[in-house]
């Protein structure tokens, strides 16, 4: 029986999304820069463009690679979210290619991610009473921390960067693995702390120590972390939280942050999250108003970190027993479809099964021929002897320099080139990459040639190794 | 982090070592084998820090070094040690160093990985042979994103002093030649074989136009000096002068990309990058542009 009265509420979604810029080989296009400028003269020129820009963006960020461009989308309600989703993908998409560009929606770049550049999709979620300005603090501390609970679930659901640098890492979610900027949150408690009080990791943003703005010396706010730092994979955000970014942010800001989540490539995958995201909230204030409490759940940083790991085929740890996450995901949506009913929101896609968007679509291709040369790459030996097999077409550097390797002995400097292929649809938007192609080339003083599989390494240097033996040679001329 | 400190000082000492071989041979014409030995041993010490040892070495030395190297007599060596110690300068100095030795990401490193299929874009380029030790290059030649007038400008320089000329034949949207991703590229690789190995360029002109250069007609980047002497900017500026246009030695922010950065070995091979502004691209004032490199390089080239 749901004590919820779903009448009297107002839920609203923000959603933030990274996307990478590439070329028309699907290679990472550092410009993003032109393209927001091209973007600017696009809706200048067209107004009701821009009137439904202003409608559904907030804006759009620069990110720390040029070759990335994040959206920005208003506080929305659920029916106009998708269609804010797919407004931003295609305007981004028509302004990148007017430099005959394309826009990739994933997590990370198959190729050129080394780990970095890695893209996350940021969901805010929030839910007050239609009288009030804002929830209240209790309320976001109900929904931060019943989402934090489920966070292995929401991690193994949308889990979607499986490749970087041309190679499986190992790790469904390689985004959270490796990201530097995703520090795991706190069980949220509400506290009552001098307001002013300012960590020294935010002196950066905020010069002061102690402030003395206001007459009350303690206030009840909200703290996921101790020192108030935003970059969690959850956390709630606005004035009522000790986060020193939001100090002067308005009440109607006061929401809860998700940033656990991979990229979805489809727009009703990303739509599917977001609605099993308002389950759980609303699961979560049903919880509040009932009495509940809700407790950290046991071996939750253990569960979170399988999920990005194995994904949707990770093992969970829940009441010292094992379960797959994908029974512990359709227990978790058969709980929260009662509060979707209320809305009348329905799961559109495999999710609702329980298939994540990475095992529905497949994992891309990786043809390597030669993965022994990739480790010498890696490790920086690419200075090598090769024996060819077979008779060789050399590519000269200059034009008189053509040639045939017949069967040569070649020294010079191994590297790798790469072709891509792609999902794309509509033009200039892709979905994801179904295979990376990955070939090996030796330059030598006269030019280019290919590597063949039976081609056989002779030796590989790193290029120390390499001064230290022409050094070691000369010590005798000297 | 300490591990990492130790490299950059074994840089600095291995620099100090590569320096002493040189200012000895220039006095006596022989190679101490007692500093050759310290090299190797400075070198050894090096590979024990991994892969930023590597990384950061091939953040500035030719690629050229370690594929060509006959190296059978003194001269040679003393070429290479030459090579080695000028690249080691500009590793000291850099920034990106620090980045590497700050944090582990190979993201702003040297990579032997060509983001493009090698067979589609061979050879990427348009040459054109010179008389004069000159080189012209316009690396962002094509459409989209093209440097709108360089091409014009390039073209007739060198048609004017006889120099070499370089184009790429793609856009930087699909590889810029101006970016550390490009090092492995043919139209990279010739410019080191022109300066390093045929030595048949002594000076290179790298051209861009900006929109973005207002109260200047033309910016001259040198990269404070690592690129080029102070003493060639100076007559390029006064050449311009005389022209009537404005310009600024590296007020502006153009200072260089990845070609000076590489390519550049002072005062051996030195690059000028050349921003022209866009702002005003009338044929009078292209006109006074072309005029003012084409007596610059006259004017460096008799002074050589």
């Amino acid at each position: 029986m749901v004590v919820l009265k779903i009448d009297d509420i107002d839920i609203k979604i923000g959603l933030e999304e990274e996307i990478f810029l590439t070329n028309s080989k699907g290679f990472l296009l550092p410009y993003s820069e032109h393209v927001s400028s091209i973007l600017i003269s696009l809706l200048r020129k067209n107004e009701k463009l821009l009137e439904k820009a202003q409608y559904y963006l907030f804006g759009l960020q620069w990110e720390p690679n040029p070759s990335q461009i994040e959206y920005v989308t208003r506080p929305l309600s659920i029916d106009h979210l998708r269609d804010a989703i797919i407004f931003s993908r295609e305007l981004i998409a028509k302004a990148v290619s007017e430099i005959e560009g394309k826009i990739y929606i994933g997590s990370a770049h198959p190729v050129q991610s080394t780990p970095y550049p890695l893209n996350g999709v940021h969901i805010s979620i929030s839910i007050k009473r239609k009288n009030k300005k804002r929830p209240t603090i209790k309320a976001l501390q109900y929904i931060h921390n019943h989402i934090r609970n489920h966070l292995p679930e929401l991690i193994a659901l949308s889990a979607n960067s499986p490749i970087c640098r041309g190679e499986y890492t190992g790790y469904v979610s390689s985004r959270l693995y490796y990201s530097r900027v995703l520090s795991p949150a706190n069980y949220a408690v509400i506290k009552r702390i001098p307001i002013s009080f300012v960590p020294r990791q935010k002196r950066s943003i905020f010069r002061y120590i102690v402030l003395f703005g206001k007459k009350k010396t303690k206030e009840a706010k909200i703290i996921a972390h101790d020192d108030g730092l935003r970059l969690l994979d959850i956390t709630p955000r606005g004035p009522l939280t000790n986060i020193i970014e939001d100090i002067a942010k308005r009440d109607n800001e006061s929401r809860i942050e998700i940033r656990a989540i991979d990229v979805q490539s489809s727009e009703d995958y990303i739509m599917d999250i977001v609605k099993i995201i308002i389950g759980l909230s609303l699961e979560a204030l049903d919880k509040m108003l009932r009495g509940e409490v809700i407790r950290e759940r046991e071996n939750l940083m253990e569960n979170r970190q399988r999920a990005i790991k194995d994904g949707i085929n990770a093992v969970f740890i829940n009441k010292e027993k094992e379960i797959i996450a994908q029974e512990s995901i359709l227990t978790m949506i058969e709980r929260i479809e009662k509060y979707l009913d209320l809305l009348d929101l329905k799961l559109t896609t495999p999710l609702r099964r329980g298939i994540p968007e990475i095992e529905f679509y497949g994992l891309p291709e990786i043809v390597d021929e030669n993965p022994k040369l990739f480790e010498l790459i890696k490790k920086g030996r690419v200075i090598i002897g090769l024996k060819c097999k077979d008779e060789k077409r050399y590519y000269p550097i200059m034009p008189y320099d053509a040639k045939v390797a017949n069967h040569e002995d070649l020294e010079g400097i191994l590297f790798a080139d790469y072709d891509l292929e792609w999902f794309e649809s509509p033009r200039n938007i892709i979905r994801r990459f179904t295979k990376i192609e990955r070939r090996y080339w030796i330059l030598t003083s006269l030019g280019y040639v290919k590597i063949g599989r039976f081609d056989r390494i002779k030796y590989a240097r790193n290029p120390i190794s390499h001064l230290v033996r022409i050094f070691n040679k000369m010590a005798g001329i000297s | 982090m300490i591990a990492k400190r130790h490299a950059l000082i074994s840089f600095i000492k291995l620099y100090a070592d590569l320096s002493k071989l040189e200012a000895i041979y220039a006095k006596t014409k022989q190679i101490d084998p007692q500093i050759i030995k310290s090299i190797v041993s400075r070198l050894r010490r090096l590979n024990i820090h991994g892969s930023i040892s590597w990384r950061a070495l091939l953040l500035f030395t030719p690629l050229e070094i370690y594929i060509n190297n006959p190296i059978n007599d003194k001269k040679s060596l003393v070429q290479l040690v030459r090579i080695l110690r000028s690249s080691l300068e500009k590793v000291i100095l850099s920034k990106r160093i620090q980045v590497l030795i700050k944090n582990e990401t190979q993201a702003r490193s040297p990579k032997f990985e060509l983001y493009h299929n090698f067979e589609e874009l061979y050879p990427g380029y348009i040459f054109r042979p010179g008389e004069i030790p000159v080189l012209i290059t316009v690396p962002h030649a094509v459409q989209p994103l093209k440097d709108i007038g360089a091409v014009q400008i390039a073209t007739k320089v060198a048609e004017n002093t006889h120099s070499y000329l370089l184009l790429p034949t793609d856009s930087r949207v699909i590889m810029d030649y101006n970016r550390m991703t490009s090092r492995l590229t043919p139209f990279r690789r010739l410019i080191e074989i022109l300066t390093l190995r045929e030595k048949k360029v002594k000076l290179i002109l790298d051209i861009h136009t900006s929109p973005h250069l207002s109260h200047y007609d033309l910016e001259i980047g040198i990269l404070s000096g690592t690129s080029s002497r102070l003493k060639l900017a100076k007559l390029m500026a006064k050449a311009f002068d005389k022209k009537n246009l404005r310009v600024s030695i590296e007020k502006k922010g153009y200072v260089g990309g990845d070609i000076p950065r590489y390519h550049a070995f002072v005062p051996w091979v030195n690059i000028i990058q050349v921003e022209v502004g866009m702002n005003d691209l009338r044929q009078k004032r292209i006109r006074s542009i072309i005029s003012g490199l084409s007596e610059f390089i006259t004017v460096s080239y008799n002074s050589r």
